[in-house]
């Protein structure tokens, strides 16, 4: 089974670690979708378990692509060209200004808005890519934070047709034979 | 006779054990394996607090997520004792009120429900705030709605006026009330004088099912399980094993549980050469520290306050001698059967109290003066799955109670007065020791390794 455990908020480690150990001892996928790597670098996931940013995904849309390539690479590659030699400081201290002023500001303030308008699903898209054409079986639901988030991907996959996984709250409430509303 | 769909029940509770916090909420687990057998149905609402920082906005939008998640979300799968369990999230955010507090609560559980009542006649809450208060206002009109209060940390609670007022309200809207121990009654009874004569006491069932395999022959492995806070005394148990083990150098001691003590404590363990024989593994699963007990051969419990004590009772119940403070609940429990059972010691900020209880203990058991299957199976009469679970089904069922057991005579607990049990166990044990509260705070009980109840609301944003 694929599953997806959304961590963003990083409030639930213990029970994120366990169950993703779970998942792959059980011979199945886990990948554990983190708002930032370094909220878990004190955890340790069993081998197997894949952890992922959102960024990260994200950073797979083609025209984040192209717009990494636009702001960062060309004038990376250009200053290193240039900057060789004597020149070679000042060049290292241009590129960092223009990436803290330039490019991080257009980043943030231009594209990252623009990129969501024009696409607002592609971080679902990039989600659902993650794990092949199949997208994952079971999505978890793993903390307060995340929720929003679970919404908007089911949402995403629902309107473009995609089969949507099911979801739940623990690994552990997935022993019933048919999940049905709680009532 | 039995009627169809006459012992359908549903428990509310924000605490009930989870792979995050594994330890938390075992008694009510016990409750809920103790009662299901004898009900038709019984139903666990386990309405998980999950707590992030979050502003107003966000608050309201992760709610408003979380009750579209719901519906295909929050599965009912089965649980202890054939009852089955719903676990979902109440979203929270850090800091909030126990007040407001109760009012997610309620509103998250309406959410879940479909804003349909609790389908079932019979509706037990653990903790007034916030699930007494979210089980009342999502019962059926005519669902008959218990509570049972754990919390120790009430008076805390009663600082929010929001908090005190839902309480007021909750007690008067409630069938039956039960708190455990002294202390929370007190409070009860002082914060809300006009429904003193409404609170009752309740144990929760401990299970003596499972003896240890070999009796304990000598106390050489001590045993430690709470909460690693000043509160526990365990800064004073590390000084006595030291002494003790000066004398004895096969002594060995567990401390299990988490808490801001566990690092100082593991650094004066190696301070004193002593990281050979002193073990601080953190806190386990209840299971775990169950197993741990039937091989150790001496629970040490040098807390310095208890409403109740449930580990120790499950320590006997595990057959092990106990060395215990007097410090609230322990000396009520163990009212009768003290030196039955093992030593108590008073509450003394010195480690020779401990030290020179364990060696009069160790001498005494040397010389037979302990008798541990007595203490047991009297323990067992007030606190065993039996016994407790008849004491539910007198206040849930009464009717059918009353024809099944006609010559029953103990089904009197729904009347008691104030401080009266309303679990007598055979014999009316219970009633008897004035110490047969409930399973203790959520930070006394053996599912309390990693927790100390005393020291913040389990269910609190700010909880550790």
């Amino acid at each position: 089974m694929q599953v997806l455990f959304l961590a963003l908020g990083a409030a639930r480690k213990r029970a994120v670690v366990e169950e993703s150990a779970a998942v792959v001892a059980a011979g199945g996928r886990a990948v554990v979708l983190v708002g930032q790597r370094k909220s878990w670098s004190a955890e340790t996931f069993a081998p197997g378990v894949e952890l992922v940013t959102l960024a990260e995904l994200e950073d797979r849309h083609l025209p984040r692509r192209v717009e990494r390539a636009v702001l960062y690479r060309a004038p990376r590659r250009v200053a290193g060209a240039v900057g060789r030699g004597r020149v070679a400081p000042k060049a290292k201290r241009a590129l960092k200004a223009y990436e803290k002023r330039v490019a991080g500001r257009v980043h943030r303030r231009v594209f990252l808005p623009l990129h969501r308008t024009v696409w607002p699903t592609a971080a679902a898209r990039m989600v659902r890519r993650h794990f092949g054409t199949a997208g994952p079986e079971l999505m978890v639901v793993a903390d307060a934070i995340s929720t929003q988030q679970a919404v908007a991907l089911l949402s995403a996959w629902r309107a473009r047709g995609a089969a949507a996984p099911r979801v739940a709250y623990s690994v552990d409430s997935i022993v019933t034979p048919q999940p049905a509303a709680a009532r | 006779m039995k009627q169809a769909a006459s012992r359908d029940a549903a428990v509310v509770t924000p605490w009930y054990p989870t792979r995050e916090l594994p330890f938390r909420g075992s008694f009510v687990q016990a409750m809920v394996d103790a009662t299901a057998p004898g009900c038709d149905s019984l139903v666990v609402y386990h309405c998980d607090p999950w707590v992030a920082a979050m502003d107003a906005a966000t608050t309201e939008a992760v709610e408003a997520a979380n009750a579209r998640l719901m519906p295909g979300t929050a599965h009912r799968v089965p649980t202890v004792g054939g009852a089955e369990l719903v676990h979902f999230p109440v979203t929270t955010p850090r800091g909030q009120d126990y007040g407001a507090q109760a009012r997610n609560h309620e509103r998250q559980l309406r959410n879940l429900l479909g804003g349909k009542p609790i389908d079932a006649p019979v509706v037990h809450a653990h903790v007034g705030l916030p699930s007494g208060w979210a089980a009342l206002r999502n019962a059926r009109p005519d669902a008959r709605v218990f509570v049972t209060e754990h919390a120790s940390f009430l008076e805390r609670v009663f600082q929010d006026p929001e908090a005190r007022e839902l309480y007021d309200e909750l007690l008067g809207g409630v069938t039956g009330f039960f708190a455990v121990g002294d202390k929370v009654t007190e409070v009860l009874g002082r914060t809300f004088p006009h429904h003193a004569d409404k609170i009752l006491r309740i144990p929760n069932p401990i299970s003596f099912d499972q003896p240890r395999p070999e009796p304990v022959t000598a106390l050489n492995k001590w045993l430690y399980l709470g909460g690693m806070v000043e509160l526990k005394g365990v800064n004073w148990l590390v000084e006595a094993f030291a002494q003790c083990h000066a004398e004895d150098p096969s002594l060995t001691l567990t401390m299990v549980g988490e808490g801001p003590l566990r690092r100082p404590l593991t650094e004066r363990v190696a301070e004193l050469g002593l990281s050979d024989a002193v073990k601080l593994p953190g806190s386990i699963p209840h299971e775990e520290a169950l197993g741990l007990m039937r091989e150790h051969d001496l629970l040490v419990h040098p807390s310095r306050y208890e409403t109740f004590g449930m580990t120790i009772v499950e320590g006997i119940a595990a057959g092990m001698p106990v060395l215990v403070t007097r410090c609230g609940g322990p000396e009520r429990t163990l009212a009768g059967i003290e030196d039955a059972a093992g030593e108590l010691i008073d509450v003394e900020e010195n480690a020779e109290s401990i030290s020179d209880g364990f060696r009069r203990l160790r001498d005494r058991f040397a010389g037979g003066g302990l008798d541990l299957e007595r203490a047991r199976a009297r323990l067992s009469e007030q606190y065993g799955y039996e016994a407790v679970a008849r004491a539910h089904y007198r206040l849930w069922f009464p009717d059918a109670e009353d024809t099944e057991n006609a010559e029953d005579t103990g089904d009197a607990a729904a009347e008691a007065g104030p401080g009266d049990t309303a679990a007598p166990g055979p014999g009316g044990a219970a009633a008897g020791s004035g110490g047969a509260a409930a399973a203790g705070s959520a930070g006394t009980g053996t599912a309390s390794a990693g927790t100390d109840a005393s020291a913040g609301s389990p269910d609190s944003p700010d909880s550790p």
